[in-house]
């Protein structure tokens, strides 16, 4: 079943503006339906969660809209123009930018070297940008470290912060909180605070739940490759049947 | 079409060879990861000593055979504990330079050991035809050809069955397929990879013992051989014996044929080499049809090429080496000018090998190809337009990038190895199909280049070889402070990210594609000038500079000397055959091939214990010295507002925003 979002008090005097959406999204890997005719809206300013259990084609999905993988049926909007067919890199100078749940770093290049690459690949950035993302994530004393030799926790702040630097419009974390310890997860909730008060809208990703329930204002549960619930956090909290399926364990 | 038909099942049984080292290739490739291009190197070892074995030493043909058979095996084997062991977790641009190594030593060996002539034939299985009792007349094969076919069968039945059934067949599938896994089960990943290595070996020396019966093979010619076994593995996926036997005796059945139509094919087509050519563009096809635009997520992340350095002070850097090699233009011993000019022309072509792979991680086997495309556009130029030098080295460098840019465009869907394979591929296309081709570029017989002339000096570099030299350093110095200036700019960190890992690099926008293409095309650029050069060189030019096995030498010798840098590439220019170190060790009649074999050494030793090249050294004892001195700045970094000062990448864009 799907929930229609109780629009609150402050939400139904602005209509919002829609910055991504996905329409019927299909998405077949040999005969393995990963997504099954997806919609999905992502209102601008906002951070949207995503959550679902292992293989419920939150990846796929990413993939999808950013372009990594060629959907076999369905529509992506961003901005009021179809990226559905645009290369990934495309997407990532209108805006739309992601991390990876395996980060994909430039491991042997320094910590400077990753972001000014990407900060050279955006015409949004500035060395103001550049200097407050930097400070943001108190990269500052590790600028000149290869991304080799960083802990597995700073090498995920690096990832993220290289997506920043590019001032995307839309940045998708996946699963930015993967192998962070309960104070460094706490300490990147705050960050992407920040991230959004800059006027970012924030796709988040992630396992956990503490971290999504707690940062995002619309959450998406996805099941088996299609949408299973949406609403508020408070909504889905109080879901029984996401509940059943998913967070059972949990609460 | 009785004839046909005739030629093409003894061109099918010829194909049984092929089986036999696309099999060897397979079995080591899947146990390791690693495309072994020193191979066929191995099959003439092998076919080497059973022939000498057999002939001049007098030994029975059995024991000849089985000790063959044991050196190949040996070989692989050795080269498995030593190299590739040791090179798990090294970039493919370095396993491939390892292969190359092996490649030189073991053809340097053959060439020390039993000289450079290809011994007569070996006449194991006889030559007498045997009816094979189908078709009117009925068709007729060689005893040799039908001892081929089921020694081939035979061995490719046994295999399918060993990996199939047995245990050891099984645990080398699996740890194949996930190393890790099948290491916690208790398999010891190390030992399968030798055996699968050893057994590679011993299918190569089968191939050698089976082809030295018909035509004993040499390093130039085993290369063209082991690359239609690639093709074959490659219809194969590297996976199917069975696929593998069908495939070999369909390409040896179709060139065959292709060879027997040769004019006819000619004439309709207007291009030679079909039959040489006919299984490189099955490689080409075959690894493009399995290609990917968007890069896919790697099992496992590639190691790194080491850094790239950046010259600081480039105009004072190639300042310095302009006036060192000016001066030693004109004081060296005659004798030693004309390697200095061939030096410098190699450090041209290293530097291309430094642009495209060392800094955008796309390895191409096709460097030289470019270069001789350069040259021939260069003499073409010369000749009809009636250019004046320099001009026509410019435009030999421009229809160069241009070739290379169209080259370069598989890289946009294939990578790593594959677009390895396709570049050697598209590089021994244009060997047979271009520079052998008579009409077009004279052939062996080569072209003609007016010698060169400016401002009314000679620059013949027949006759005046030093002032031929001093043109030639002006290009090689210009390249190079052109490389070095161009290392700062911002596109180098862009090709460094792709070369890190592209699907992050493309996450930020940053175009995989274009960032490939002009590596590929500024590489073709500096190759084409070398080449055009090369053209002026030699006045008559021979396209055997060019040939891909050039390359693929060029690509070891770029290794050796340091692929990510422009000393390294110095350094190359001196090793490469022909340049001073060559001629240095001239004083002895094998010159060559003392300097092949230590190179091929110093390759596999350089790829394992010191990746940055022989070029780095210097500037690592300069840094360790002043290291003692001073702290680095790696450790004292951290400033109290927060960024670093000591950071070399250029600042972030200059596009500032008045918001």
């Amino acid at each position: 079943m799907t929930l229609t979002p109780v629009p609150s008090a402050k939400e139904s005097t602005v209509t919002p503006e829609v910055l991504l959406r996905v329409a019927g999204l299909s998405m077949n890997f040999g005969g393995v339906q990963a997504l099954k005719s997806v919609d999905l809206v992502i209102a601008k300013g906002s951070l949207h969660g995503i959550i679902g259990p292992n293989g419920a084609g939150k990846s796929t999905l990413i993939d999808a809209i950013t372009g990594f993988e060629r959907p076999s049926e369905g529509t992506i909007v961003f901005m009021d123009s179809d990226v559905s067919h645009m290369a990934p890199h495309i997407r990532a100078r209108q805006g739309l930018t992601r991390t990876f749940q395996n980060l994909e770093l430039y491991l042997e290049l320094t910590v400077n070297e990753n972001l000014v690459v990407a900060a050279h690949a955006s015409k949004r950035c500035n060395s103001d940008w550049f200097e407050h993302v930097v400070t943001t994530f108190h990269l500052g004393g590790e600028l000149s470290t290869k991304a080799r030799d960083l802990s597995h926790g700073r090498r995920r702040i690096v990832s993220l912060a290289r997506a920043l630097v590019t001032r995307p419009v839309l940045l998708i974390l996946d699963e930015p909180a993967a192998g962070l310890d309960t104070h460094e997860t706490k300490s990147l909730g705050l960050s992407l605070r920040q991230v959004v008060r800059d006027g970012i809208t924030v796709v988040l990703v992630d396992h956990d739940m503490s971290l999504v329930m707690g940062e995002s204002h619309m959450v998406t549960v996805l099941e088996e490759g299609s949408v299973f619930a949406e609403g508020t956090p408070s909504q889905i909290v109080a879901n029984e049947d996401v509940r059943r399926i998913y967070l059972g364990g949990e609460h | 079409m009785h004839l046909d038909i005739q030629i093409a099942l003894a061109g099918a049984a010829a194909g049984a060879l092929y089986v036999l080292l696309a099999s060897g290739l397979m079995i080591q490739f899947r146990s390791s990861g690693i495309l072994n291009l020193g191979l066929g190197a191995v099959a003439t070892l092998s076919s080497y000593i059973f022939l000498y074995a057999t002939g001049s030493w007098g030994w029975s043909t059995p024991i000849a055979i089985i000790v063959a058979i044991i050196a190949g095996a040996v070989v692989c084997g050795s080269f498995q504990l030593l190299v590739v062991r040791p090179l798990r977790d090294s970039p493919m641009v370095a396993k491939i330079a390892a292969t190359i190594g092996l490649m030189l030593t073991v053809t340097a060996i053959v060439v020390l050991w039993f000289g450079s002539l290809s011994p007569p034939p070996g006449s194991l299985f006889g030559q007498n035809p045997v009816s094979l009792h189908v078709g009117h007349p009925a068709f007729v094969l060689g005893s040799n050809r039908i001892w081929f076919v089921i020694i081939t069968v035979v061995i490719t039945v046994s295999l399918w069955a060993t990996y199939r059934f047995t245990r050891f067949g099984r645990a080398t599938r699996a740890a194949a397929d996930n190393q890790a896994a099948a290491e916690s089960l208790g398999y010891s990943s190390q030992r399968l990879e030798l055996t699968n290595w050893a057994i590679g070996g011993g299918l190569a020396a089968v191939a050698g013992i089976c082809l030295g019966t018909i035509t004993p093979p040499s390093s130039t010619s085993i290369t063209s051989v082991l690359l239609v076994a690639i093709a074959v593995a490659l219809l194969a996926k590297f996976q199917s014996f069975s696929i593998m036997l069908i495939a070999g005796l369909a390409v040896g059945a179709a060139q065959a044929i292709a060879t027997f139509q040769s004019a006819a094919l000619q004439s309709a087509t207007h291009l030679s080499g079909w039959s040489d050519s006919l299984p490189l563009i099955i490689i080409i096809f075959a690894v493009l049809i399995g290609g990917r635009g968007v890069a896919g997520k790697g099992g496992r992340i590639e190691p790194a090429l080491p850094d790239a350095p950046v010259v600081r002070r480039p105009l004072l850097g190639s300042g310095a080496v302009a006036a060192i090699s000016l001066a030693w233009l004109f004081v060296a011993p005659g004798w030693l000018v004309d390697p200095s000019v061939v030096t410098m022309i190699s450090f041209i072509w290293a530097l291309s090998v430094v642009v495209v792979t060392g800094y955008a991680g796309q390895i191409s086997l096709a460097q030289l190809t470019f270069a001789g495309i350069g040259a021939y556009i260069a003499a073409k130029t010369a000749v009809v337009w009636h250019l004046p030098f320099p001009f026509p080295v410019l435009v030999g460098g421009i229809v160069a990038a241009l070739i290379a840019l169209v080259v370069g465009a598989p890289a946009l869907r294939v990578r790593g190895l594959n677009l390895a394979v396709v570049t050697l591929g598209i590089a021994m296309v244009a060997d047979v199909m271009f520079f052998a081709d008579t009409s077009i570029t004279g052939g062996g017989n080569g072209l003609t280049i007016p010698p060169a002339h400016i401002f009314g000096l000679n620059l013949n570099a027949l006759n005046h070889e030093r002032a031929f030299g001093v043109a030639v350093l002006a290009f090689a110095v210009l390249l190079g402070y052109g490389v070095a200036v161009f290392r700062k700019r911002p596109m180098v960190a862009r090709m460094l990210a792709i070369r890190s890992n592209e699907r992050g690099a493309t996450a930020v926008g940053i175009s995989a594609a274009r960032t490939k293409l002009i590596a590929f095309t500024i590489a073709g650029f500096i190759a084409g000038i070398g080449g055009s050069l090369e053209a002026y060189r030699e006045i008559q030019v021979s396209w055997t500079s060019f040939a891909f096995f050039s390359s693929l030498l060029l690509l070891g010798f770029a290794y050796l000397g340091g692929i990510t840098s422009i000393s390294g590439a110095m350094a190359a220019g001196f090793l490469l055959s022909g340049g001073i170190v060559t001629a240095l060790f001239n004083f002895q009649g094998n010159a060559a091939e003392v300097v092949s074999l230590i190179a091929g050494l110093g390759v596999i030793l350089i790829v394992l214990m010191h990746p940055e090249g022989i070029g780095a050294l210097p500037r690592q004892l300069i840094a360790l010295a002043s290291d003692r001195g001073g702290t680095r700045v790696k450790h004292s970094s951290v400033h109290p507002d927060g960024i670093a000062r000591s950071v070399t990448v250029p600042a972030p864009p200059a596009q500032q925003r008045t918001s």
